[in-house]
């Protein structure tokens, strides 16, 4: 299920909040909970069905454990936990997508509750929120057809795995 | 452009690591008097293919040191010069600056002190200056010059010492060279080699040199293909003081000496006539072509002898790689053939690799649970891939595999100049040096064994005057030797010095407040306080050691390693240490343990025993809330693996036990006891023992943070993602001290 084809001439590879006037970016919607979120596809390395990972120990509430994906030991991020929502229960459709910062390398996996598609998203159209409201993993909002979807920030997801614990001791 | 010099200067320092090496090799062998005359052209070979290679990048300094160096090297293969122990050092000496200069071109070094090149240059002056008793220039003809060895161009020009008395009759070389197709493919001319040839000749001598150029092969101009070579030329040239030799002609043609036939004739009147063959003969670069009808007069060789040594200087300039210089071709005819592959790839090789072990795994499996495997033919086809993959994984670990000769020999000018610095005189004798283990563990070895062998040579080996009255030689000697043994490598040191005085170690350590006053030790324990931080008897620090950083840091090192370090030492005798390690640090041998559901690996290396404990009988609570175990009257702290590291408790039996032990009747429970480096234990408590396997290490840290109590983390066949133990950390945080070893000594002693 590589999304690796479905290159495109975007300039954001991570969904942090310097967002260009004017162009248009393909973004991924995806589930967690009952609400939509969306990040940058040329970010995405692959999607895989959900397998039971490895669990870590002393890792905080929101790490799910560690699996293989070719030799290389990956993260998996419960979302629903890390943005505290609730997690659909037995959800067959759930899935973790791979994502892949462009500029440490760092890779990690992410636990949705389900795909929904690809969408372009003209960039003008993101209304920025502000961080004082306490959504440092959100860098917008933007609405498509009646529905408000959030734009997560995944440079704040890597952060935080990899080590900046005064973050993850305050949300795990 | 910038680039493509920055990686042509690169290989050239990674020839350099390849020669320096080879020229203490053999310099080694020299002193040794195992040297034959093969040893001293590889020596010789070595300092000039630097050279050359420091010439064309523009290291000034160094060209001008590997110069005089080379000069007064040629002293010595021209028999000139005996290679007696103190031209041996001065030869040591003048390799350390040239290594340090290697290291300066490439930025990785400090700068080095012209006062120190000078007073190099000067020794090896005074070598060269021996050999100036003999005519420098009149050496071509009379030097008996080995077969197989090319002469390598040496210009004594710009060198102040004394000029030959007795020249040579003057005489003229006749240079014939046929330049082939490839010589021009490469952006090459023979107007070069012309003009390369004009300027040996001294000023306004120029016109001594007769040019005729060979048109005979050339076809008419019709049927002239444009881009094949048909031109030959024929060169004279008066040689001899002022003039030229034998020697800086072939330099000329040095980078060209494959794609061009070359022949150099002397055309002597004076010398006998059985000069002239030897020399046809063993002009390996000349070939039958080249001797044309109009020059065959000048030529007093029988035809098949020259066709004979035809045959062989083809073979030769076949495998003689392109842009060598033919000074190197007698050994890389005698080297294995090899390539340079960044380590990188061997990295990914090996993922890819264990890979396809576990895709492996997982079809077996499969095939299992679809029950195919009552199929024999299905089975064999199965069994041959096992093989082949096991056999591919072990030839890319061997890939990675390199004898410990690079180290070892690093270490002889550690011990070189430790015992410099501390006024002694110091031996060191390697042993199995060939020994392979993986280029990981090579990298990492340099910098414990440097300490511990410097150590040697400042505490170990003693003065000569203390070891002359204790009836031994001046002379001390340390043996480094490596050698395999039962899937580790084990490198001993042994010193033939004092032994450890274990009473000053003790005095020390209780005045540096190690173990306390009126401790009772045992004498390995005693000797073990010299791994302990901050330990130090040296009563001043000295250049060498002393800073009282030096046992623990190697300790830790070698335990970062996987491996342990072990004393034993004489009194009056010497001392051992002993280093035994992992021959990779990729592959571990781990024993697969469960605990709640998750299997995890503990390091096979610190587990010391498995055993069933009763609940009731041999556990205790101590007052501070943490529990004992009692093996064999021993009490150990448990660790609840479960708890410490925070594992989901749900998951207990769900699946059947298909492993060797598990916790089966109520009140037992398994435990195993694990034992860090410094002999600290604990007991872990587990659900069960799965197996014992071979797994490769993995890094969480690149996409997560460091665990506390985990080292790292493997996949196992199934695909799954396993964490390893870190026994020490675990061990650490139990018994919530990190200095167990002393005060469990004191316990027992106690008891």
């Amino acid at each position: 299920m590589s999304l690796n084809e479905n290159k495109q001439t975007g300039r954001q590879m991570n969904g942090d909040t310097a967002i260009p006037a004017g162009g248009r970016e393909q973004m991924i919607i995806f589930t967690v909970g009952d609400q939509r979120y969306c990040i940058p596809i040329l970010s995405i390395k692959e999607i895989r069905e959900f397998e039971d990972p490895t669990y870590l120990p002393h890792c905080p509430a929101y790490v799910e454990g560690a699996i293989n994906i070719r030799g290389n030991i990956v993260t998996v991020v419960n979302l629903a936990n890390y943005l505290g929502t609730k997690l659909e229960a037995d959800n067959e459709r759930r899935v973790v997508i791979i994502i892949e910062d462009g500029v440490s390398r760092a890779t990690c996996g992410l636990l949705v509750d389900s795909v929904i598609g690809i969408t372009e998203i003209v960039l003008d159209e993101i209304q920025p929120i502000s961080v004082d409201g306490g959504a440092a993993e959100l860098s917008g909002l933007v609405s498509i057809d009646e529905r408000v979807i959030r734009i997560l920030r995944l440079d704040t997801v890597l952060a935080r795995l990899l080590g900046d614990d005064a973050i993850s001791a305050a949300v795990g | 452009m910038g680039d493509v010099m920055d990686d042509i200067l690169k290989i050239f320092f990674e020839e350099c690591d390849e020669l320096l090496p080879e020229l203490e090799r053999g310099l080694g062998e020299i002193s040794e008097d195992e040297s034959s005359q093969e040893t001293i052209n590889a020596i010789f070979r070595a300092v000039h293919s630097i050279k050359g290679g420091a010439a064309s990048f523009g290291l000034d300094r160094l060209v001008r040191f590997a110069h005089v160096y080379e000069s007064a090297l040629d002293g010595l293969r021209s028999g000139q010069v005996e290679p007696d122990p103190a031209i041996i050092k001065t030869f040591y000496l003048a390799m350390d600056v040239l290594s340090d200069l290697v290291a300066e071109a490439k930025h990785t070094g400090d700068a080095v002190e012209d006062s120190r090149i000078e007073e190099n240059v000067q020794k090896l002056e005074a070598i060269i200056g021996r050999e100036g008793d003999a005519p420098a220039t009149a050496e071509v003809g009379e030097t008996p010059v080995p077969e197989d060895f090319t002469p390598v161009a040496v210009d004594f020009g710009g060198f102040d010492f004394d000029e030959p008395a007795a020249e040579p009759p003057a005489s003229m070389l006749t240079v014939k060279f046929r330049p082939h197709s490839e010589l021009y493919v490469r952006g090459d001319d023979a107007r070069n080699l012309l003009l390369g040839l004009k300027e040996l000749l001294p000023e306004g001598g120029a016109e001594a040199m007769q040019v005729v150029c060979e048109t005979q092969t050339l076809p008419s101009l019709v049927e002239l293909p444009v881009d094949e070579a048909h031109l030959g030329w024929t060169v004279r040239l008066p040689e001899g003081p002022g003039g030229t030799t034998e020697d800086d002609v072939q330099a000329v043609f040095d980078w060209v000496g494959d794609v061009c036939d070359l022949e150099i004739v002397r055309d002597d009147a004076v010398e006998p006539a059985t000069a002239d063959e030897n020399h046809a003969v063993e002009d390996e670069a000349a070939p039958q072509e080249a001797v044309s009808a109009d020059v065959s007069d000048s030529l007093p060789v029988p035809q098949d002898e020259a066709s004979s040594g035809v045959v062989e200087a083809d073979a030769q300039a076949a495998s003689r790689p392109a842009a060598a210089p033919p000074a190197k071709a007698g050994r890389k005819r005698e080297q294995n053939a090899s390539i340079r592959v960044d380590i990188g790839r061997i990295g990914m090789l090996m993922d890819m690799v264990g890979e396809m072990v576990i895709g492996q795994a997982s079809l077996e499996s499969a095939l299992t649970r679809e029950g195919a495997l009552h199929d024999q033919e299905l089975v064999k086809r199965l069994a041959v891939i096992k093989t082949l993959t096991r056999d591919i994984q072990e030839a890319v670990m061997a890939i990675r595999a390199q004898p410990v000769r690079h180290v070892f020999q690093r270490m002889q000018r550690v011990v070189r100049e430790a015992s410099a610095l501390a006024g002694k005189d110091v031996a060191l004798v390697l042993e199995g040096e060939e020994t392979e283990v993986d280029r990981t563990l090579i990298e990492n070895l340099t910098d414990p064994l440097t300490h511990m062998l410097r150590n040697a040579v400042d505490h170990g080996i003693e003065s000569p005057e203390v070891r002359q009255a204790a009836g031994k030689p001046a002379q001390g000697t340390i043996l480094l030797s490596a050698r395999h043994r039962s899937g580790r490598i084990l490198i001993e040191i042994r010193d033939d010095g004092g032994g450890i005085n274990s009473k000053r170690v003790l005095q020390t350590a209780i005045k540096r407040g190690i173990v306390p006053p009126g401790v009772s030790l045992g004498e390995n324990e005693i000797n073990e306080l010299i791994f302990a931080p901050g330990f130090s008897t040296a009563e001043t620090v000295s250049d060498l050691s002393g800073r009282g950083v030096g046992m623990d840091v190697v300790k830790q090192a070698i335990q970062n390693l996987g491996g342990r370090v072990t004393i034993k030492s004489r009194p009056g005798r010497g001392t051992l240490f002993t280093l035994s390690l992992p021959l990779t640090l990729a592959v571990l041998d781990g024993m697969l343990i469960e605990c709640r559901g998750s299997t995890m690996v503990v390091p096979v290396s610190s587990v010391v025993e498995l055993v069933t404990v009763k609940m009731g009988e041999d556990v205790y609570t101590i007052p501070d809330g943490s529990h004992v175990v009692s093996v064999r009257g021993r009490c150990i702290p448990l660790i609840y693996l479960g708890d410490e590291l925070t594992l989901p408790k749900d998951m207990i039996g769900e699946e059947e036990p298909h492993h060797m032990g598990r916790a089966g009747e109520d009140g037992q429970m398994i435990v195993l006891v694990v034992e860090n480096e410094a002999g600290a234990r604990a007991a872990l408590v587990v659900d069960g023992v799965r197996d014992q396997a071979q797994v490769v290490i993995k890094s969480i840290e690149k996409n997560y943070r460091q665990i506390k109590g985990v080292s790292a983390a493997t996949i196992l066949g199934d695909g799954s993602v396993s964490l390893i133990l870190d026994v020490s950390t675990l061990i650490v945080s139990a018994t919530k001290r990190i200095d167990t070893r002393a005060l469990e000594a004191i316990a027992e002693r106690a008891a």
